[in-house]
């Protein structure tokens, strides 16, 4: 019984703006140093140590931004959704505010990957588009991002906006495999591979290091930017509560 | 005998039957995107070639995109009438299942919408010099595809429904969730103008329509809930 | 097993707080109704009577505290609950394409009535010009559109009735006629939830002041 009460509690504090907004300020002195270290290692390392690809020659390069950017485009989606759907069961207010704070990052990381996808098309398999699967249901993915974000921006109550985005987010996850599977179906019927862009298996040891540094590095960014995302709006939504109030005059005081 | 028992909420019927004759007499409203579909249609070849080796080849694809458009530009009215002269809250307080309402304003939307749409689209294939074997299949697609945009546009449109009229959001929500369908209804009757076995993305269909046809009234009525203040 | 509250009261709200948008709109409202009783709601404007009522009738849920109806949360007794209750608010449910018989044939079938003639009969006693009867709703006032809504309480048999701003539009021919329904309703051991910036003429009518939450 206890236990249980206890349990609800930390759940309780968890949903509390406040408590999320003190919670993560002490968090960011080591992130932002810890993500932005990670960036660099992994940028310099990928542009400047690693090896040349035997095929490509430098343009592979772009692949140190452009892998770790659709990967965390993916990954946004689901942090999205999870978010959304944590709000609608339990009701939890944080919740709701960390999924429209993954709106637009989702979307930013989204067009780099589409944007640095084309750059690197150009030079490979000499055009900056094609309809491949991939990309295609990337930029699917790019317009449930901007749909999301547009829903919440055009409801007028902020707990409707948030719950009704929720359930838009929730259908899109379902969306999601049957838009890749329908689109890759379709491609392969038009376009019997002409070219493969999974050969991931070919690429140097060397070649990883790297990337896995980027990629983790892109991981904390991404939380970096969703937490100071989230604390923005927490300030923008509690502005008239005592407890945000005092910390803005207190920072005057600084 | 208690009143309960003798209340006879109106059900799925009663809601097709009453959305039906509603959008009949509505002035324009049922025939503006039957209109519309055969307008696009006629600008395509116009704008493109009036050769009829290119036409049939476009064709499938043409005839699709505007079902889907035509399914899109009407999808809004199936809720925004009864959400601003009130009769949504009297279905949100009907003890009935919500779903069963829900249902019937989409099926009435489809008899409306999609089945017209359905049964104009041979003339349209005549005027794009489709071959004779894809007529069956486009018409079969075209059944199974606009009772499907229907169903998930039902879902969008709920959560649009406080927005009025005439917003392009409904568009931006329900384009990328059209998308899977076009695949396989072009997919259909481009089979049947190859003469390649053309039933697997027909069945395809099939499958997601009964997987919506479950989901979408369930979703869409929890929308409903949610934009009016649930 | 707990009970939550071994009473008769028809309708009992438990301290319901709402909370919209990080505003409260008002906090640990307790209201009872019971059967053969008349509420009137009364507060300033936007201080939630409509809100109130639409978290009565379910169709806000509220932020803290429930509903009973019956003794029993009406979550749980969903179905009797909506079954027995009848609700008119600002917008009233008519169709603008259909004409006054049709819209109120439609009502009726909610209410378990099919029958044309008592439509017809709860029309003309509402004061309606029969001569209107096969015009489309769009083309009438707004006085009497609200008497077309409100010819539903001549026949309906429901037992507790929400009514938000009945009279706003009526002239006080009608508001005569409503009164008569209510008056009927309440002696058949109705009850009736009324929100109206009219003063209510009934005899054991109490008020439910409702203080702005927001100020």
């Amino acid at each position: 019984m206890r236990k249980l009460g206890r349990k609800w509690r930390w759940f309780h504090r968890m949903g509390s703006p406040r408590w999320f907004y003190e919670i993560t300020g002490g968090w960011l002195p080591w992130l932002i140093p810890l993500a932005f270290s990670l960036l660099a290692i992994g940028l310099f390392w990928g542009l400047f140590l690693a090896p040349p690809d035997a095929r490509q020659g430098q343009s592979y390069r772009i692949i140190f931004v452009h892998v770790p950017a659709s990967f965390l485009a993916l990954v946004g989606y689901y942090v999205l959704a999870i978010a959304g759907a944590v709000g609608l069961i339990w009701r939890i207010k944080m919740s709701f505010i960390l999924m429209k704070a993954a709106a637009p990052i989702g979307a930013a990381l989204t067009f780099i990957a589409l944007f640095t996808g084309a750059i690197w098309g150009k030079p490979t398999w000499g055009t900056y588009w094609v309809w491949d699967a991939r990309i295609t249901s990337m930029l699917i993915l790019l317009f449930l991002y901007l749909g999301v974000m547009a829903l919440q921006r055009a409801l007028v109550s902020t707990d409707t906006a948030f719950k009704a985005s929720a359930i838009l987010a929730l259908v899109g996850t379902v969306n999601i495999p049957i838009i890749y599977k329908s689109v890759d179906w379709w491609y392969t019927l038009h376009q019997p591979a002409t070219l493969k862009l999974t050969s991931s298996s070919t690429m140097h040891i060397e070649m990883l290091q790297p990337l896995f540094f980027m990629i983790c590095g892109f991981y904390l960014f991404y939380m970096l930017v969703l937490i100071l995302f989230a604390r923005l709006e927490i300030l923008q939504r509690e502005k008239s509560s005592r407890w945000v109030r005092s910390l803005v005059s207190e920072d005057c005081v600084i | 005998m208690s009143n309960i028992a003798r209340s006879t909420h109106p059900g799925l019927m009663a809601y097709v039957r009453r959305d039906v004759s509603l959008s009949i007499r509505s002035n324009s409203g049922a025939y503006a995107p039957l209109l519309f579909f055969c307008m696009v249609c006629t600008l395509v070849p116009i704008s493109i070639s009036p050769n009829p080796q290119k036409l049939a080849e476009l064709a499938p694809g043409i005839i699709w995109i505007m079902a889907l458009l035509a399914s899109l530009l009407s999808i809004e009215r199936i809720f925004v009438f009864d959400y601003e002269d009130g009769s949504l809250e009297q279905m949100l307080i009907a003890p009935n299942m919500m779903a069963f309402p829900v249902l019937g304003k989409i099926i009435a939307h489809w008899l409306v919408t999609g089945l017209p749409l359905t049964f104009l689209s041979p003339a349209i294939g005549l005027m794009f010099a489709l071959p004779n074997n894809a007529y069956g299949p486009m018409i079969l697609s075209l059944a199974a595809g606009t009772a499907y945009l229907s169903l998930v546009g039902a879902v969008i449109a709920s959560l649009t429904v406080s927005l009025g009229r005439g917003g392009f959001l409904i568009s931006l929500l329900a384009v990328p969730l059209y998308m899977p369908i076009l695949v396989f209804g072009t997919s259909t009757v481009t089979y049947a103008v190859a003469k390649m076995p053309w039933s697997a993305p027909l069945a395809t269909m099939g499958a997601m329509l009964a997987i919506a046809l479950v989901l979408c009234p369930l979703l869409a009525s929890w929308a409903l809930r949610v934009t009016n203040g649930g | 097993m707990v009970f939550p509250l071994p009473n008769d009261f028809l309708l009992e709200a438990d301290d319901v707080s709402y909370v919209r948008d990080d505003m409260i709109i008002f906090e640990d409202v307790k209201l009872s109704l019971s059967e053969g009783e008349i509420v009137h709601i009364t507060g300033p404007n936007g201080c939630g009577k409509t809100t109130l009522i639409k978290i009565l009738t379910t169709i806000i849920t509220p932020t803290r505290g429930a509903v009973y109806y019956k003794g029993r949360s009406a979550s749980d007794v969903r179905y009797q609950y909506l079954s027995d209750l009848l609700y008119i608010g600002h917008k009233t449910g008519i169709k603008s394409s259909l004409n006054a018989e049709e819209n109120l044939l439609w009502m009726a079938a909610a209410d378990g009535i099919e029958d044309n003639r008592i439509v017809l009969d709860a029309l003309s006693m509402m004061g309606f010009d029969s001569g209107l009867c096969h015009r489309p709703c769009g083309q009438l006032s707004a006085g009497q559109l609200q008497r077309v809504a409100l010819s539903r309480l001549v026949f309906t048999e429901k037992h507790i009735w929400f009514l938000d701003e009945p009279m706003a539009a009526l002239d006080s021919v009608s508001i005569k006629a409503v009164n008569q329904c209510i008056a009927s309703h309440l002696e058949r051991n109705g009850a009736v939830l009324i929100t109206s910036h009219q003063p209510i003429d009934f005899h054991p009518v109490r008020k439910f002041e409702l203080t702005n939450w927001c100020l």
